[in-house]
């Protein structure tokens, strides 16, 4: 299989893209590019495969076939803290935030492969590791700002409400200062202001140069901010394309409402 | 052989005690060891202390050790049945602590001797084996048959299975949960007990930590939760032992002190190398 | 690795350089309590050393126990209660530091502090070594941790030629200083200056971007590792320093003692560690030296009783030895019933969110 080498403005390449858990294929040779600085969504009904794909782009899962290249760079086989470190960044479909620890605290664990202080010298307080400390808390705070929840600092974040618990998600994925941020259904339980609230977010974040992709089921939001969509059934690709393109495709229809007929 | 065997049955009824708690609670039961040193220590004081006969004293033994079971089911583990299983854990650790310090409140010589069933050996044409080992075996596998039969046959068994595979789903069809596990700790105590008494010829205060990581090891081995995986488990870590030792101290020449050490290595490498025991099947780990 | 480390270094305040004096004023500041606690254990020999026949109780000779338990129990809190990785094998970090200072003193002459210098590497050594054991979870790390424990136990029982086997060590030197007159006054405060400086410096481990790392990772593995943290290094890193600290424990209890052997280091001893982390407080520094102090004085208080008592008590009881067992298995259960949260957590949970003590922090969440 041979991969255009760089220079198209194409951040991530996935060829072939296949898992099969105890027989099932959960993603059949699912191929697709993300250009810089767009907003894609991925959609399709559950049980699609949208989750195990971000888990194979985060090095969760290893794909039994295919290829991802991020930057032109071969990920697949990388851990998945390496692969954070390289700049992609997600969030999770069921919270996972740091519940027991504040909500500054959050966004610091997500500066962590940006800082360096060791155990040592930050137990010893050496000057190099306090000045990193205060770096760390005034970036957090500035992170917080993003989705405006610096009033809440030094609260636990498991006392949160739900939608600001994933909008919590949110900022400590973009501390990661990652090139492209997977969204795993960010807008589900949100009510309505939240929801639209979560859209200009979006926006903001695309604005900060980072490329979105955002896995969702509420197609309101989709049509209207993604640039592009790509529908899975039964882990395989059956459309992809312009927002309107995609709602007018006859297979995506069918999908959608066999699904619902199930 | 022989000796290899009998410690494995010892292991079986300890293993099998482990897998039955954690079935119906989740929970590591640290005093199952405890449960056997009231075994020894009640079989000794009914039948030599009382001069009770020894088949009653046998039954008693069983009966009263149960009972504690069933006490420390309703006066630890039910009180944290809502509570993380690590803090649960850790209150088994406190009863096995506090069982201890009771035998050797009760019972503080270094060991008691527990009468054998019978005494003498049986010959039979090729192989002359003691009497107390037949007895060992026997009662063994007359447990291991009506713990089988209990599961499989009984209501009781069936819905202590269903509250092992999915506790929640067995709550919602009227399965009493929290009695299950009342049952569950009064049928491994009564195991844990004859384990106990049958680890003769002698029962110490002391010996409870020992048993138990041995028995945790064999229901490791066999695979946690697999009831009747105990039974593989047990005789592996007994027959693995003796062997290991016998090559250690004839072939290498060292100490059969570290015959101690066997199981803990053992458990290390089946925990590392298959965690799902020698008999389980793959276990697909969902993140 | 990463493009925009520089630039993130560029984005830095100027912090002010901070002198000498200002970094003295820093640490007081962050460590009021840890000093108002060392003034308390400054003037206690004043106060303790002269009722000490009047109550039957040498307090600052407990104390002394006190101390090396609670560097212990910190190390071990670290790995429990920060990283969420239970370890019932700590019985054979303290016990290898333990022989290796003794070992060091007595059979090769060195001096006390090389010895214990020595225990704190060759204990951390060890934990490097049984890493991989943190690939388990749950209750299967806190048993293969328990089967290290045991081999551990067993190793020191039976290597006769380099530990004496069950006769144990004798006559190991004491705690000294150069200059400083040797006594169990002496050692109080040898121990507690240590034990001290450990706490400051866990306390400012777990605030600092390693301590978060392994909260996170206790919290949640996959999200850890999706935030760029390297989960198992991150792992293997604290639990080296929690058997660092186990081990320099040990060493530092040869010597007080005076004595070892084998059966000192049995699980028993791991199993006490993880009472005192879980009594006093998991995910609390305060709480090693609330675990430390209660388990290892309330049996000492309850031993004495009889003797405050005086003749009336039975001679039964006024001999039983095992009142520590007794009491210790009491404490455990009815702390895990009662105050899950252990003293310190429970209390400080009480004043900052206005939580009862009582809730249980254990208690499951619905999870998916």
């Amino acid at each position: 299989m041979v991969i255009n080498g760089s220079g198209n403005g194409m951040l991530l390449k996935a060829r072939g893209l296949t898992k099969v858990f105890g027989g099932l294929a959960a993603l059949k040779d699912v191929s697709f590019d993300i250009r810089e600085g767009m907003i894609k969504a991925i959609i399709g009904p559950n049980g699609a495969g949208k989750t195990t794909l971000y888990d194979l782009l985060t090095g969760i899962y290893m794909p039994d076939d295919g290829r991802v290249l991020f930057h032109d760079r071969e990920i697949i086989g990388l851990t998945t803290h390496e692969i954070a470190a390289l700049g992609i960044a997600r969030t999770f479909q069921t919270i996972r935030l740091f519940t027991g620890m504040t909500v500054i605290e959050n966004i610091m664990v997500g500066l962590h492969h940006r800082t360096k202080a060791g155990m040592l010298k930050s137990s010893l307080r050496f000057p190099a590791a306090r000045r990193e400390e205060a770096w760390m808390a005034g970036e957090a705070m500035r992170y917080l700002d993003v989705v405006g929840l610096e009033m809440q600092a030094e609260n636990l974040a498991g006392s949160l409400p739900f939608g600001q618990q994933r909008l919590l998600e949110v900022a400590r994925a973009l501390a990661t200062d990652p090139k492209i941020l997977l969204l795993d259904e960010p807008a589900s339980g949100l009510n309505t202001y939240e929801t639209r609230e979560l859209g200009e977010i979006i926006y903001a974040i695309r604005d900060m140069g980072i490329t979105v992709v955002l896995v969702e089921h509420d197609m309101g939001l989709v049509m209207r901010i993604s640039d592009e969509v790509l529908v899975l059934d039964y882990g395989e690709i059956i459309a992809e394309g312009s927002p309107e393109s995609v709602r007018n495709d006859p297979k995506v229809i069918e999908a959608y409402l066999g699904s619902q007929l199930d | 052989m022989a000796n290899g065997l009998a410690n494995g049955c010892i292991y079986i009824l300890l293993a099998m005690g482990f897998n039955i708690i954690f079935n119906s609670t989740g929970i590591i039961n640290f005093a199952q060891g405890e449960f056997a040193m009231f075994g020894g220590l009640f079989a000794y004081t009914f039948s030599s202390a009382l001069g009770l006969p020894l088949f009653i004293a046998v039954i008693l033994a069983i009966l009263i050790t149960a009972a504690i079971g069933g006490v420390m089911e309703r006066a630890v583990i039910h009180p944290l049945r809502h509570a993380n299983v690590i803090a649960a854990i850790i209150a088994t650790i406190g009863a096995s602590i506090f069982f201890k310090a009771i035998g050797f409140l009760f019972w503080p010589n270094e060991a008691y001797k527990v009468l054998d069933f019978t005494t003498g050996n049986l010959s039979l044409p090729r192989v002359t084996v003691s009497r107390q080992f037949l007895w060992v075996f026997g009662l063994t596998i007359l447990s291991v048959t009506l713990v089988y039969f209990f599961f499989n046959k009984t209501k009781a068994g069936k819905a202590m299975r269903a509250c092992s595979i999915n506790r929640q789903a067995a709550s919602l069809v009227g399965i009493n949960v929290s009695r299950m596990s009342l049952y569950a700790f009064i049928l491994a105590a009564a195991l844990g007990a004859l384990a106990g008494l049958i680890n003769a010829p002698f029962a110490k205060y002391s010996i409870g930590l020992f048993l138990g990581v041995k028995g945790f090891t064999a229901a490791v081995v066999g695979g946690l939760g697999n009831t009747f995986g105990a039974v593989a488990g047990g005789l592996a870590l007994g027959l693995s032992e003796e062997l290991i030792t016998g090559f250690l101290t004839i072939v290498l020449g060292v100490s059969t002190g570290y015959q101690e050490a066997v199981a803990a290595i053992l458990l290390i490498l089946v925990l590392l190398l298959r965690p799902q025991g020698i008999l389980g099947k793959g276990i697909v780990e969902k993140v | 690795m990463i493009g925009d480390d520089s630039k993130s270094q560029q984005q830095r305040p100027h912090a002010r350089q901070g002198g000498a004096s200002d970094r003295v004023l820093s640490f007081l500041k962050a460590h009021k309590a840890l000093l108002i606690f060392a003034v308390f254990l400054g003037v206690m020999p004043v106060w303790a050393e002269p009722i000490a026949s009047t109550i039957h109780l040498d307090i600052v000779l407990v104390m002394r126990l006190v101390g090396v338990f609670t560097i212990a129990a910190v190390g071990l809190n670290l790995l429990i209660g920060y990283a969420g990785q239970v370890s019932l094998g700590h019985s054979a970090f303290f016990g290898v530091g333990a022989y290796t200072s003794a070992l060091i003193a007595v059979k090769a002459g060195f001096p006390v502090w090389i010895g214990i210098i020595m225990a704190i590497l060759a204990s951390a050594l060890i934990g490097l070594l049984v890493a991989p054991v943190l690939r388990l979870k749950g209750h299967y790390l806190a048993m293969a941790t328990l089967g290290l424990g045991i081999i551990a136990f067993v190793f020191m029982r039976e290597m006769t030629w380099l530990t004496g086997g069950n006769l144990g060590v004798t006559s190991i030197p004491e705690l000294s200083l150069p200059g400083v007159p040797k006594n169990d006054i002496s050692e109080f405060y040898i121990v507690w200056i240590i034990a001290l400086i450990i706490l400051a410096f866990c306390s400012n481990l777990v605030r600092s971007r390693t301590g978060r790392a392994i909260r996170a990772i206790h919290q949640s593995d996959v999200a850890a590792a999706a935030m760029g943290i390297n989960v198992s290094w991150e792992k293997i890193k604290i639990f080296m320093l929690s058997a660092a600290l186990g081990g320099l424990a040990g060493g530092l209890y040869a010597h007080l003692q005076g004595y070892i052997d084998p059966n000192l280091f049995y699980i028993t001893l791991s199993i006490q560690l993880v009472a005192m982390v879980v009594v006093g407080g998991m995910e609390s520094i305060w709480g090693a030296v609330a675990g430390a102090g209660l388990l290892i004085f309330l049996p000492k208080i309850v031993e004495t009783l009889p003797r405050w008592i005086g003749p009336g008590v039975p001679k039964p009881i006024a001999d039983y030895s095992n009142y520590e067992g007794i009491v210790f298995g009491l404490i455990l259960v009815l702390a895990m019933i009662f105050m899950p949260s252990g003293i310190t957590r429970g209390l400080s949970d009480l004043v900052r969110y206005r939580r009862s003590p009582f809730i249980n922090p254990f208690k499951k969440q619905a999870v998916e």
